[in-house]
């Protein structure tokens, strides 16, 4: 398509040059024709002011009236610009034979002249039979320099017409060349930008088809996406369900007939109940995994200060807090953001549940948490279009027993753990919850290598 | 108590006993029958007994679901004085906003062990029998 187009460009700039240089010679051989008429025109000239002159020299000769002699002197003196006039024509242009012959001419006028004078001298003499001899003879010798003048003046005029003839044969040639070209030129040009226009007409609806392919295929994303979240919800709000009663049923056992149950049938019933609870635990978190990541709640944001929303879990954590004998270091201004209030109370009771319940032995618990304003391209998992967007950058440190850096990316996925439940309780859900809550917002969490305790950036749109 | 769910209606009723709550404690099984019951008509018409002072209500059940019945009891001059107290497997916040807003007495999430649902009962019992007046 675009080497159509751009032949289309060329062939159009080509017609334009040629359009131009076949105009320019037009105009050139038109002057050419205008030029040579002007030499035939002005050798006529010529010749009928020699003419004027001699019958007005008759006149005299006749008469006697001196105006006659007045009017002579006047034409023989027109013949002097007439001649440079003819040259100056024939000096631009023409064949070098015919400024041979105006060469000649002119000597035959200088001459003409002359013997006009000579006849008027032999005439002012008298009127004797012997003068009016003279006379006629010095007319006669006049006549025939005369019809040498006329020779020449004939074959200059018939050179020139010959080359007239042939100018406009040329002109008519050229004129009709250039026409037939620009035609030709045109008609190309229409015939490659119709294809050009045509192959644009096509791409347009081909990408219009795929645009409305790929607005399907999103849609249709969408719809199986949330099906999705639907599935998990529902199902994990039906299991909810029997696993409770479950529950319920096996503590009846155990503590109703608990005298009347032997030490291993109650083990295995104990057991039994235990699991039922971790299930239920395990299906809790799931389904607020699946419900923070819904859709739906994106209306319920609204403006929020940060670090009020930490505090708040602070205080609702203060017993878990003074038993672990932790210290919380708060940044104390305000990190003010779009948000969901609920599920960033959520994120951050995570996040410090996580620090406490990973401290290390021996060593009393230090959580600290401040913020800073960065753009997108400082964090490490943001889209190009991002780049330059503010965030809000949290810093979340604890000195706890940290994570291994070849398990930063694993910790953020669903139900999986790092230790052995006997060791450390817990479903595997709690930072794959932290990561749907800060993609929901549109933000990101990530750990951070430290040297002591585990780190996390999480950044936050304002 | 409205429940459809058999295995809830032996538990309470187990905890209503073991705890020596004095009450007359009804089931009904859905939605429709718990007006059956108010109005003494389909399988509660040849039945004797006296309006509920109190109505325990599960959310989910077939027919006619919790909210519907509370809207409805809500909506009758004869029975909107009635309180009920909604004893469901939800935790949902917006359930619990929902219902409150609807004229729900109390919300209570359904305790997955018996000593749980023990404790409910006799709060229950010394709450809306012993503290305050019904009428």
């Amino acid at each position: 398509m675009y080497f159509v187009l751009g032949a289309t460009v060329l062939l159009l700039v080509s017609i334009g040059f040629f359009a131009f240089r076949s105009l320019e010679k037009l105009i050139e051989e038109s002057n050419l024709v205008a030029h040579t008429n002007n030499v035939l025109f002005q050798s006529e000239q010529v010749i009928s002011t020699l003419r004027d002159a001699e019958s007005c020299q008759r006149g005299y000769i006749i008469t006697r009236d001196s105006t006659f002699l007045q009017s002579h002197r006047e034409k023989l003196q027109r013949t002097v610009p007439q001649m440079r006039t003819l040259d100056s024509l024939l000096s631009i242009s023409s064949i070098p034979i015919q400024r041979l012959r105006l060469k000649r001419l002119n000597d035959f006028i200088i001459i003409r002249v002359a013997s006009l004078e000579h006849t008027l001298a032999v005439a002012g003499e008298g009127q004797s039979e012997d003068q009016h001899l003279r006379l006629m003879a010095r007319i006669n010798r006049g006549r025939a320099t005369m019809d040498s003048v006329r020779v020449i003046l004939d074959s200059m005029e018939n050179t020139e017409k010959a080359l007239l003839t042939e100018r406009i044969k040329q002109r008519t040639i050229l004129s009709g060349d250039t026409i037939g070209l620009l035609t030709l030129i045109s008609m190309l040009a229409i015939g490659l930008f119709s294809l050009a226009f045509y192959s644009v007409i096509q791409e347009v609806i081909r990408r219009h088809r795929y645009e409305q392919q790929l607005e399907k295929t999103v849609e249709d994303l969408r719809r199986t996406n949330q099906n999705l979240e639907q599935f998990a919800f529902v199902t994990s709000h039906h299991l909810q369900e029997p696993m409770r009663k479950l529950q319920t049923f096996g503590d009846r056992l155990v503590q109703k007939y608990r005298a009347e149950l032997s030490t291993d049938p109650r083990f295995l019933a104990e057991r039994m109940n235990e699991l039922a609870h971790h299930m239920q635990v395990l299906l809790d978190g799931l389904l607020t995994y699946t419900s923070v990541g819904s859709e739906v709640s994106v209306d319920s944001f609204k403006k929020l200060d940060l670090s009020e929303v930490f505090q708040k879990v602070v205080e609702i954590h203060q017993k878990q807090i003074v038993e672990a004998g932790a210290t919380i270091q708060l940044d104390p201004q305000s990190w003010i953001i779009q948000g969901n209030p609920a599920r960033l109370e959520l994120l951050f009771t995570q996040l410090l549940q996580n620090s406490l319940k990973f401290a290390l032995q021996g060593r009393s618990p230090v959580i600290s948490i401040h913020a800073s304003t960065v753009r997108g391209m400082e964090i490490s998992g943001s889209v190009g279009k991002e780049s330059k967007k503010k965030f809000v950058k949290i810093v979340f440190a604890d000195n706890g027993i940290g994570i291994d850096p070849k398990y930063h990316d694993k910790v953020f996925e669903l139900f999986q753990r790092l230790h052995h439940t006997k060791d450390y309780p817990g479903t595997g859900l709690g930072l794959a919850i932290c990561k749907q809550i800060m993609r929901h917002h549109n933000g990101y969490i990530e750990l951070r290598e430290s040297k002591m305790g585990t780190t996390f950036n999480l950044y936050l749109p304002f | 108590m409205a429940d459809d769910d058999a295995d809830d209606r032996y538990l309470m009723k187990t905890a209503f006993e073991e705890n020596d709550i004095a009450c007359d404690l009804r089931f009904v099984e859905d939605g429709t029958e718990v007006f059956d019951f108010l109005k003494k008509q389909g399988k509660f018409a040849t039945e004797d007994h006296r309006l509920p002072n109190l109505i325990l209500l599960d959310l989910n059940m077939p027919k006619k679901n919790g909210r519907q019945v509370l809207q409805e009891i809500k909506a009758l001059p004869d029975y909107h004085h009635i309180p009920v107290v909604i004893f469901t497997t939800s935790k949902s916040p917006d359930d619990v906003r929902l219902l409150y807003k609807m004229g729900a007495s109390s919300f209570i999430s359904k305790p997955s062990t018996f000593e749980g649902l023990s404790a409910i009962v006799r709060n229950l019992g010394g709450y809306w029998m012993e503290t305050v007046t019904l009428s």
